[in-house]
């Protein structure tokens, strides 16, 4: 395997081999990362494929300075937010508190439950809490990048991440009350 | 016992190294999308490209244009050689400083034209598409490696370029093959500024889909398109039942010709029947959920309540959900169904939607 740099070089002249050997290299993680922010796998798919152009047109503003791989992540967690962008008021509505509340924060086996079970409560919430859950939770961002990635206040951005908590936990509960481990 | 995390952690570990393989056709859509040639945003490949792609759109008649020159405009080329640099070759304005006018063939519009209709057939067969004259219509051949738009942009690509070169030189059975820098250097004294403005057309050369799927293929910024079925729109929709390539005719606005091929793949794909409603009230009609497929490998369905509640989990295909959760009749509305799959093709895939269950 070629190292970044040398792909970077390929890349800036426009061959399309080692656009291939970049896209190889990443396609699979930054396919994990979109998957994250769509309940569809399809629309997880076009924001892979947008994000990659956009990283192949955008390679020369790439600094070197930090990883390539996080330079290429930030453009895929931008690109699938811009999804959701037109409708922005629509996906950070609060009507549905009550429902969740009541919900004590708990603690879960970290082998409790697989990917795929957890993958599919992440992608079912609602938009505007997978998004928030996933900026701060699994890429780490704080509250304030989020307030700004996504337009909205960062008390707005602390609530979606309390309730997407409590909606998680609820699901996996339900899961798990489907499926108790028998081991305790 | 394993240890205990908070919520945050739990899905920050899953994903930590989740890396699925996207399917085959993202790489397709990325490199359809993908203009040919650097990339811009780099300091001077931004420079660069339009000056590349100038000097490119008129290698193809500057190209021809030697192929009819005398002999003794080899030697020119060899001339040329010292004095053509790299650095002259990213000025999009071309220079010509250190050869006379007299010592080059210019010809003067009408004259190129004529000379590129009577050449451009046995030359650009490195491309997959041929520019001809309007009043001989050809087929052009069609091959797998063929640039993604056609007319000027297929000597974009520096291996196209090379391969034009190479070919260009053998037909000329030069005694060596002439550096690149000599022949770049020829084009620019070409100057065949009317060159920039061959109107582009541009077509998607390959699709794939799934037997029984259609799609639509076309091309674009043509004036008039004529299909080997006698369509003449920009596009057309086709379900082939196998491979297959689709010829056609686009008419530049420049009232050239255009031959392009466009081929559509047909693979195999599995099929999942999945129903959106059914009816488990006893009447004997629909009363059980049932999904059907055709090469589905491995196959799990899960449906819940809207509120996230499992109410039946299956990896059997056959097995069907009675609309029931703990033996009691659920209530009518709307439940949710996840499917994972794979087909007999190796292809993963997962489905997910909403079951209206009506009494």
């Amino acid at each position: 395997m070629l190292s970044d740099d040398a792909i970077i070089e390929g890349c800036l002249k426009g061959k399309r081999k080692f656009q291939k050997m970049l896209y190889r290299k990443y396609a699979p993680t930054m396919f994990g990362v979109c998957q994250r922010y769509f309940s569809s796998l399809d629309q997880a798919e076009d924001a892979l494929q947008e994000g990659f152009v956009k990283v192949f047109l955008k390679l020369g503003d790439f600094r070197r300075e930090g990883s390539l791989e996080g330079w290429i992540r930030r453009i895929m967690v931008t690109t699938s937010l811009n999804y959701y962008r037109n409708n922005k008021k629509h996906y950070f509505h609060s009507d549905v508190d009550d429902l969740y509340e009541g919900v004590e924060d708990s603690m879960f086996k970290e082998d409790q439950f697989t990917r795929e079970e957890l993958l599919k409560t992440l992608k079912d919430m609602p938009a505007g809490y997978k998004m928030v859950f996933n900026l701060f939770e699994v890429e780490g961002y704080s509250h304030k990048e989020i307030a700004e990635m996504l337009g909205i206040s960062v008390n707005t951005s602390k609530s979606q991440l309390s309730k997407a908590r409590k909606m998680l936990q609820r699901k996996l509960l339900a899961l798990y009350n489907e499926n108790p481990l028998t081991d305790e | 016992m394993s240890k205990k995390i908070d919520i945050g952690s739990l899905y920050r570990q899953a994903f930590d190294n989740y890396a699925p393989t996207p399917p085959d056709g993202v790489w397709e859509g990325i490199n359809n999308e993908l203009p040919q040639g650097p990339a811009s945003g780099g300091g001077l490949t931004a420079l660069v490209k339009p000056a590349l792609m100038t000097l490119t759109a008129a290698a193809i008649v500057t190209v021809s244009v030697l192929l009819l020159t005398d002999r003794e405009d080899r030697s020119e080329l060899v001339m040329n050689k010292e004095v053509a640099t790299d650095t002259e070759l990213m000025k999009p304005t071309p220079p010509e400083p250190e050869v006379s006018q007299e010592e080059v063939p210019v010809f003067s519009r009408e004259e190129e034209q004529s000379i590129v209709e009577e050449e451009t057939t046995e030359l650009i067969t490195a491309g997959a598409e041929k520019e001809i004259p309007e009043t001989e219509p050809k087929k052009a051949s069609p091959k797998d490696e063929a640039p993604e738009t056609a007319g000027v942009a297929t000597a974009e690509s520096p291996e196209n370029k090379g391969n034009k070169k190479k070919q260009a030189a053998e037909e000329q059975q030069l005694e060596e093959p002439e550096p690149e820098s000599a022949w770049e250097r020829h084009r620019n004294i070409g100057s065949l500024s009317d060159r920039k403005k061959s109107p582009k057309v541009s077509y998607s050369r390959e699709q794939t889909i799934c037997r029984g799927e259609s799609v639509t293929i076309g091309a674009s910024n043509g004036s008039a398109y004529e299909w080997a079925d006698g369509s003449t729109t920009d596009s057309i929709r086709v379900s082939p039942q196998y491979s297959q390539v689709y010829d056609l005719t686009i008419l530049r606005t420049d009232n050239r010709k255009v031959e392009a091929s466009i081929r559509v793949n047909v693979k195999e794909c599995a099929t999942l029947y999945i129903p959106n409603a059914f009816t488990p009230n006893g009447d004997g009609q629909n009363d059980e959920y049932r999904v059907e497929g055709l090469n589905i490998e491995q196959y799990r369905i899960v449906i819940q309540s809207d509120q996230g509640t499992l109410l039946f989990e299956s990896n059997d295909m056959n097995e069907t959900w009675d609309g029931k959760h703990h033996g009691e009749y659920l209530p009518q509305g709307i439940y949710l169904y996840h499917i994972d799959y794979v087909d007999t093709y190796g292809n993963v895939g997962e489905k997910n939607g909403r079951i209206m269950l009506i009494r």
